[in-house]
């Protein structure tokens, strides 16, 4: 080992001698095959643990700048922009482009091992040399490295990031400010960059808010990809470490503006423009800078007569319209999306983005129908007001609240258009009201639709033909159940109306509190079987089937257990038929001997469960009992007992209860004549 | 010449020295965290039905396995099932990154090539469906009513949160008011983890400082922050949530040494500190990758390769 290290060592000096020994000694910077030979050296220092050689070898490779003559080729196709070459064209294999695109990979390298082995000053001092040559007082060099495609250039490496890292090292990050400020490059963006840099190192918040609004005015479309991708970056990192909102749209703003520019200029180049215009977009969100988002993504689409060949083949220019469309959908900027994109467009975009995935149990594969936005419905809404007699509403259907801690109840809107109205259902965040109702000479079920209602009276709109809804645990779906024709159970999306099959068997769909499984009663022959379907696993399992004796007959009428452990059922046992009960399902389990609680009287009965109390409340609709007035009663099915406080000389029914647990809502009809 | 010579020699003897692939090499282990004896590492039994196993998965019950590999190098990856002892073994297609539901009665994946995305069958292989075509290495939350997953359009990589109740989805970058302090370009797309309660997810980010984060973001919350735990500067893969606070993953620590098993907890300073799991020693010197853990976390499973693999 030692002899290798001693064979390398000489060999390196040699090498570093001939080569120092050739160059010029003059500030001119040395010739391509000389920075070469250095970098070899360098490397080959580092992996034999000379740290001081290989920091001699870099010092002395770019202590004039970067290389630009070639002893071997000539310069025909290399363009040169003052001492740095402009790397926005197409990248020319020549031994300078090869050089450097090297210089910042083998300095990224060295650094790691300089970090962990070398003496922090003279690191740092090394770097600075190298960024802010001693023989060219008046220039910067950041040295970026190529843009990556795959990563879009964002993750952006220039040696500034080292150099700062080490004056850091040494703390002398504010003296490597005042170097930097005296070569006088306030226009300059690469300096302005490493300005800005450093004032985040030291979190000195003047410096990061004055650089970054600097860094927006002088970028433009001239200055070069690589120092575009350098800010964007810098933006980035401002956004990591404070919470200047407008420093960060400043910078980004004008990053993504000035790369989109140049693309449209020069579509050969190798920086892509998206993925730093999209920082851009979601920054000017955040600054509330919403007019220069919406601008930056007219930006980001192609113009029809502008889409090359390689757009429509690799199908970007569709994936950026996609990507434009994402962005405005998801902050709610609908008619904006549809005004960029185009009408057709943008519907396609709602079709596949806003059903996402049809999950159907049953594996039919079944295309969302697409009702157009908020259908328009001529049922009226009335907000209940104080200013309103309530003799006067009497011929109308009611909407209303039962405090049932101080028994009152009070109107919330009418619906005066509808004949009938029925299984109202309040939706999780207590906001909305999910019912069916027909119009007069309409057919209740078969012509039922549904309508989604404000709580406060003020908006409906009708989601289309069904009946019996059920609200997922977001409020974003509801299940329901549809008549023929395209008789089953049904979802549907609140925001769209989209309807989807779950069954076609299968009738009463009842959404679980935990959001996972949907239960319905299906068809089985002269009895009825309960179906779980579990959204999650995508399984089917039936209960209560092949034990006909338990339950012979259920109603469409059951709930779930706040745990969505079990269903409580309206059943028939078998070895009973026409005596009735309600029963609780474990759903997890077939093997069931259901204990009906012989309440035979309330067949066919609105009921739900009291929150926190063994109760059940219910609506029967005998004529032996005053009909359709809200009763409780204990679980075992005693105790019948006329709910205090609801509105009296009325028909009510259709009980669901507000998210507090106590507001009870319910409707209520004139009496029948 | 001389330095081109030397060079060019150093490199052959690199190669030369580097450990061959060994047949019957994937061997499928599993940890006992809280175990302190000799046979807490166990190897439970080797692959051979493919040549490579990339990912590997195990059910929450803790009783099947999913995992993916390649049978030859070019070939298309293929998701197998099997029982814990390795018995059972089922090929169920092409895809990679398999990972089960919570209930073991489906399975997520990806695919690249022509089929590219995140993909969803049952445990029988049937009942295929995509879910995004840009999409990659999706993860089941643990209550089971959402997928998150990696989507990458024109090279801005965001996460989906997918919500399978509510058929509906979320950009946890994208979306309004959510000014995340991480560069969506920094996430280094390996895998997502998310945290026992289905609130937050955590993924790895790489920065300018060449290290690797563990960030985990909690979802819907109007003020979404980005937890950051910083770990040393090591190359970090396969992260998976164990519980409230501590995070599994493989990590390298030296270049030429393989992936280690560590375990990290982190604090209320956003800082975390990496403990290595301690392996038997049949295990050390090998590069240990891809863990998994039934829920509650005690019991690590993983894959082991010889290092140069």
């Amino acid at each position: 080992m030692v002899f290798r290290t001693a064979v390398f060592q000489y060999m390196a000096y040699c090498c570093l001698l001939v080569s120092l020994l050739t160059s010029t000694a003059d500030a001119a910077p040395l010739t391509v095959e000389q920075v070469q030979q250095a970098l070899d050296i360098a490397e080959l220092a580092a992996r034999n643990q000379l740290v001081e050689l290989s920091l001699k070898a870099v010092e002395r490779a770019l202590q004039s700048g970067p290389p630009s003559v070639s002893t071997r080729t000539p310069l025909p196709s290399v363009q040169s922009q003052g001492a740095r070459i402009d790397i926005s064209q197409p990248a020319p294999i020549s031994p300078v482009h090869i050089v450097r695109t090297r210089i910042p990979h083998a300095i990224r390298q060295l650094s790691e091992f300089w970090a962990q082995h070398g003496e922090p000053q003279r690191v740092y001092e090394t770097l600075q040399s190298v960024v802010l040559p001693p023989n060219r007082p008046n220039e910067i060099f950041l040295y970026a490295s190529e843009s990556d495609a795959a990563d879009d250039g964002q993750r952006a490496y220039c040696v500034g990031h080292d150099l700062i890292r080490s004056a850091a090292a040494v703390q002398q990050v504010p003296e490597l400010v005042d170097a930097i400020q005296a070569r006088g490059l306030d226009h300059s963006a690469d300096a302005t960059v490493l300005l800005l840099l450093c004032s985040l190192e030291i979190n000195e918040a003047t410096g990061v808010s004055q650089y970054s609004e600097r860094l927006g005015k002088i970028m433009t479309a001239g200055s070069s990809p690589d120092s575009v991708r350098l800010a964007a970056n810098a933006g980035l990192r401002v956004r990591h470490q404070t919470s200047d909102t407008k420093a960060v749209a400043d910078i980004l703003y004008a990053a993504a503006k000035t790369s989109l520019t140049i693309s449209r200029y020069d579509s050969e180049t190798s920086s892509h423009p998206t993925a730093i215009a999209m920082e851009g977009v979601r920054s000017c969100f955040a600054a509330g800078r919403e007019d220069d988002a919406i601008e930056l993504l007219k930006l980001c689409l192609p113009d029809a007569d502008q889409r090359t060949d390689r757009d429509q083949s690799s199908g970007e220019a569709g994936q950026i319209r996609e990507l434009v469309a994402s962005e405005l959908y998801a902050r709610g900027l609908v008619q904006t999306a549809r005004d960029i994109l185009g009408a057709t467009e943008a519907m396609e975009f709602e079709s596949r983005y806003l059903n996402p995935l049809l999950l159907n149990p049953n594996g039919k594969e079944l295309k969302p129908r697409i009702a157009s936005d908020s259908a328009p419905t001529r049922a009226r809404i009335l907000p209940m007001t104080d200013t309103v007699s309530m003799a006067d509403r009497a011929g109308q259907i009611w909407i209303c609240a039962l405090d049932t801690e101080s028994n009152q109840s009070k109107i919330l809107f009418t619906l005066p258009d509808f004949q009938n109205v029925s299984y109202p259902v309040v939706s999780p965040d207590g906001s909305q009201l999910a019912f069916a109702a027909t119009f007069p000479g309409e057919v209740v079920t078969s012509d039922s639709r549904i309508y989604i209602a404000s709580l406060s009276g003020t908006e409906i709109r009708e989601l289309g033909r069904g009946t019996l809804p059920s609200w997922s645990p977001a409020g974003r779906r509801l299940v329901c159940s549809r008549y023929s024709p395209d008789r089953g159970v049904w979802l549907v999306r609140v925001s769209n109306g989209s309807f989807q099959l779950l069954d076609e068997k299968g009738w009463s769909g009842k959404w679980s509190p935990d959001g996972s499984k949907i239960a319905y009663i299906r068809a089985a022959g002269s009895a009825t079987d309960f179906v779980v379907a579990d959204l999650v696993e995508d399984t089917n399992s039936r209960i209560a089937s092949g034990r006909r004796t338990s339950t012979a007959q259920s109603s469409w009428n059951f709930c779930w257990a706040p745990d969505s452990s079990c269903l409580m059922v309206e059943a028939s046992p078998h070895a009973e038929r026409g005596s009735y009960g309600r029963t609780s399902l474990d759903v997890s389990d077939d093997n069931h001997n259901p204990n009906l609680h012989h309440d035979a009287d309330y067949f066919n009965a609105d009921f739900v469960q009291w929150p926190q109390r063994s109760l059940i409340l219910l609506a029967p609709k005998l004529k032996k009992y005053n009909a359709e007035r809200l009763y409780h009663l204990e679980a075992d099915g005693a105790n019948l007992t006329e709910l205090p406080g609801q509105f009296d000389n009325r028909r009510n029914s259709g009980m669901s209860w507000m998210p507090d647990g106590r507001t009870l809502i319910y409707l209520s009809r004139q009496e029948r004549r | 010449m001389k330095l081109l010579v030397s060079i060019t020699i150093a490199s052959a003897l690199l190669v030369l020295t580097a450990p061959a692939a060994q047949p019957d090499d994937n061997w499928v282990c599993s940890h006992d965290l809280d175990s302190q004896s000799d046979d807490a590492t166990q190897r439970l039994f080797s692959v051979t039905q493919v040549q490579t196993v990339e990912f590997l998965n195990v059910s929450s019950d803790g009783q099947r396995f999913v995992f993916s590999g390649k049978t030859q190098p070019l070939a298309d990856s293929s998701i197998w099932v099997c029982n814990l002892d390795g018995s059972d073994m089922r090929n169920l297609g092409k895809g990679t990154m398999p990972l089960w539901s919570p209930g073991g009665q489906r399975i997520v994946f990806s695919r690249t090539g022509s089929e590219q995305g995140v993909w969803i069958m049952r445990a029988d292989g049937t009942n295929q469906r995509i879910l995004d075509k840009r999409g990659s290495a999706a993860t089941w939350s643990p209550d089971g009513t959402k997928i998150a997953w990696f989507r990458n359009i024109a090279g801005v990589v965001d996460i989906v949160v997918y919500n399978i109740v509510e058929d509906d989805w979320d950009l946890v970058f994208g979306s309004a008011g959510k000014d995340i302090a991480v560069a969506s370009s920094q996430i280094a797309s390996s895998q997502i983890a998310w945290s026992p309660n289905s609130r937050k997810v955590a993924f790895l980010a790489q920065g300018l400082d060449r290290q690797t984060t563990v960030c985990s973001v909690r979802l819907r919350s109007k003020f979404p922050v980005v937890e950051r735990y910083l770990a040393k500067p090591a190359e970090i893969s396969g992260v998976h949530w164990l519980d409230d606070q501590t995070f599994a993953f493989s990590q390298r620590l030296n270049k030429s040494g393989g992936f280690q098993l560590s375990t990290a907890t982190a604090k209320n300073d956003s800082t975390m500190v990496a403990h290595p799991v301690r392996l038997s020693v049949d295990f050390a010197q090998r590069s240990n990758i891809s863990v998994s853990a039934t829920r509650p976390g005690t019991r690590l499973y993983f894959l082991s390769r010889s290092i140069g693999e």
